[in-house]
């Protein structure tokens, strides 16, 4: 295969990536939640 | 030429700026004060986080500047992402100045300055840190700009129109929602990028196939394009200069440091760094990638003469099919606005928490405090528009950003150290190492406006001119403490 360092850079790049894009979009609307609510939370 | 429909890829675009203008609106009832606006209430965990600054540095502005060192450069135009990601990384790992910084509960760095070094030198970093951040960020809207008359396919004349709109469009929801709107607006952005970036770059390897890209970046620029040795095209000074800045932003950029000033608390702060020290490497892995694949679309010759910022845009107008090039601009724009809303919150903080604080005494109500920031972050709009329209560019995007960044980042990450690290230092030191550190890179973009000067100042090139501010600002602090101390003696 040619240029075997940079296709391996560019795979693991690109799986990582998607990955942690996946898990900041799952886990993330918990923290947007949790901060709304924190602020509504103060406001009261 | 462009593939873009109006009906089908405008609906596209149409739909998402709604989505996006209509969260930040709903948010306005969450801002009720001033650390509401500027800080998101200290709110925001590891994932949000990672979202917000991951999309805040990846603009439309970024995207041009990287994808043309890969044009020129091939996938050496990396390097400054490696960089970036390897220092992010490293501050994220050892806690380095960023665990002190966001112990202290401030929200600006020249706030904590002032605790080691007085009022006076709280004002004069948050003057560098505007003028040279604003400086930095004053192409932004051309680039948004001439990338979406580009891909859209509108005629260059209304460029002008564009820029406005756009910030217009940013503007309206940051100034309603504040942060708290800009970090969940950036989530949403954060997952349409991935979506639009993973499905372009999916598109020009299936079309035109990996090997060959490579192969053809490799028989343009040489062989040496695909190493990441430096070279007489890629100096030791450039590699120096890259790094500098790399920590120099890491530790002191608003747009990064308010992420940290915003988390839970340190540990949070830490993990966020840790997480997103990638992202600081994909911001230049996609753009380089995009702009070797345009060199192999186009070939050296269509854009030479400083036009190499154009060859990326073309290639997505003339290669995208209808649907995805609506899907592709979308995730774009989504890019630029994340940047955008965040470097104008960015700035009127510091305007808004340092200037102005002299007048305000911290002692305005949560009304007129907010009524002022939204008003700063107008006027920081106005600026940009102008500034935008009337500069000149004559280098690469990527090197005007490092020399304006430079202008605060020299002076800032040495007093940022000094101030956490080493209990010497002096307020003479620092406001040395200020006036030092700036003056520096501000010397470089006037005299290469002047024509007795130019030649000069373009012989030594950027690079030595940034390393040799940051040099000369730590020289500043150690000689200006030295002088404090043996005058106390």
């Amino acid at each position: 295969m040619k240029y075997p360092f940079w296709t391996f850079f560019f795979v693991v790049c690109y799986a990582w990536y998607i990955f942690v894009t996946i898990m900041v979009s799952v886990k993330g609307i918990k923290n947007i939640k949790q901060l709304i609510r924190d602020i509504e939370k103060e406001e009261h | 030429m462009t593939n873009f429909d109006f009906f089908i890829d405008g609906s596209i675009i149409l739909i998402y700026l709604c989505l996006i203008l209509i969260t930040g609106i709903w948010l306005k009832k969450y801002i009720s004060n001033v650390d509401h606006f500027l800080v998101a209430n200290r709110g925001v965990d590891v994932y949000l986080g990672i979202a917000s600054l991951a999309a805040t540095e990846f603009g439309i502005a970024t995207c041009m500047a990287n994808a043309e060192l890969g044009f020129k450069y091939g996938l050496k135009g990396i390097i400054p992402g490696i960089a970036l990601g390897g220092s992010m990384l490293i501050v994220g790992v050892t806690g380095f100045c960023i665990k002190p910084l966001r112990n202290m509960a401030v929200i600006t760095i020249p706030e904590l300055l002032e605790k080691k070094f007085g009022k006076n030198i709280r004002w004069a970093s948050g003057l560098v840190i505007v003028i040279g951040g604003l400086l930095n960020m004053g192409l932004f809207l051309r680039q948004a700009g001439s990338f979406l008359s580009i891909t859209i396919g509108i005629n260059p004349g209304y460029l002008e129109l564009l820029m406005t709109l756009v910030l217009i469009f940013v503007g309206l929801y940051t100034v309603i929602g504040g942060m708290v709107s800009v970090i969940i607006t950036d989530y949403i952005q954060f997952i349409l990028m991935c979506f639009g970036f993973v499905t372009i770059t999916g598109i020009l390897i299936y079309q035109f196939g990996w090997f060959q890209i490579l192969e053809q970046s490799s028989y343009y620029l040489g062989p040496k394009s695909l190493n990441l040795n430096v070279n007489s095209d890629y100096g030791f000074d450039r590699l120096l200069l890259d790094i500098l800045v790399a920590f120099g932003s890491v530790l002191t950029w608003q747009t990064m440091i308010s992420r940290v000033l915003a988390a839970k608390d340190s540990t949070t702060a830490k993990k966020i760094y840790m997480a997103t020290s990638p992202y600081m490497l994909m911001r230049f892995v996609i753009p380089v990638f995009l702009g070797i694949s345009a060199l192999y679309y186009f070939g050296p010759d269509t854009y030479v003469g400083g036009e190499e910022i154009l060859a990326m845009p073309n290639m997505i107008a003339q290669l995208m099919p209808v649907g995805l090039i609506g899907i592709v601009i979308a995730s774009m724009l989504a890019a630029d606005m994340s940047t955008n809303s965040s470097y104008l919150i960015a700035w009127s903080s510091v305007i808004y928490n340092d200037i102005l604080e002299p007048i305000h005494k911290n002692k305005w109500s949560s009304k007129k405090g907010l009524f002022y920031n939204r008003m700063l972050i107008c006027l920081i709009g106005l600026f940009l528009l102008l500034y935008g329209l009337w500069y000149p560019l004559s280098n690469d995007l990527w090197v005007y950003m490092q020399v304006t960044g430079t202008i605060y980042l020299s002076s800032m990450s040495v007093i940022l150290i000094a101030s956490c690290y080493f209990k010497n230092a002096s307020p003479l030191g620092a406001g040395m190492s200020i006036v030092i550190g700036a003056s520096i890179p501000v010397s470089y973009l006037l005299l290469q406006e002047f024509s007795f000067s130019s030649d000069i100042v373009k012989n030594i090139g950027p690079y030595k001119f940034g390393v040799f501010s940051f040099f000369m600002s730590g020289l500043g602090m150690s000689i200006g403490s030295l002088i404090t101390k043996i005058k106390s003696k």
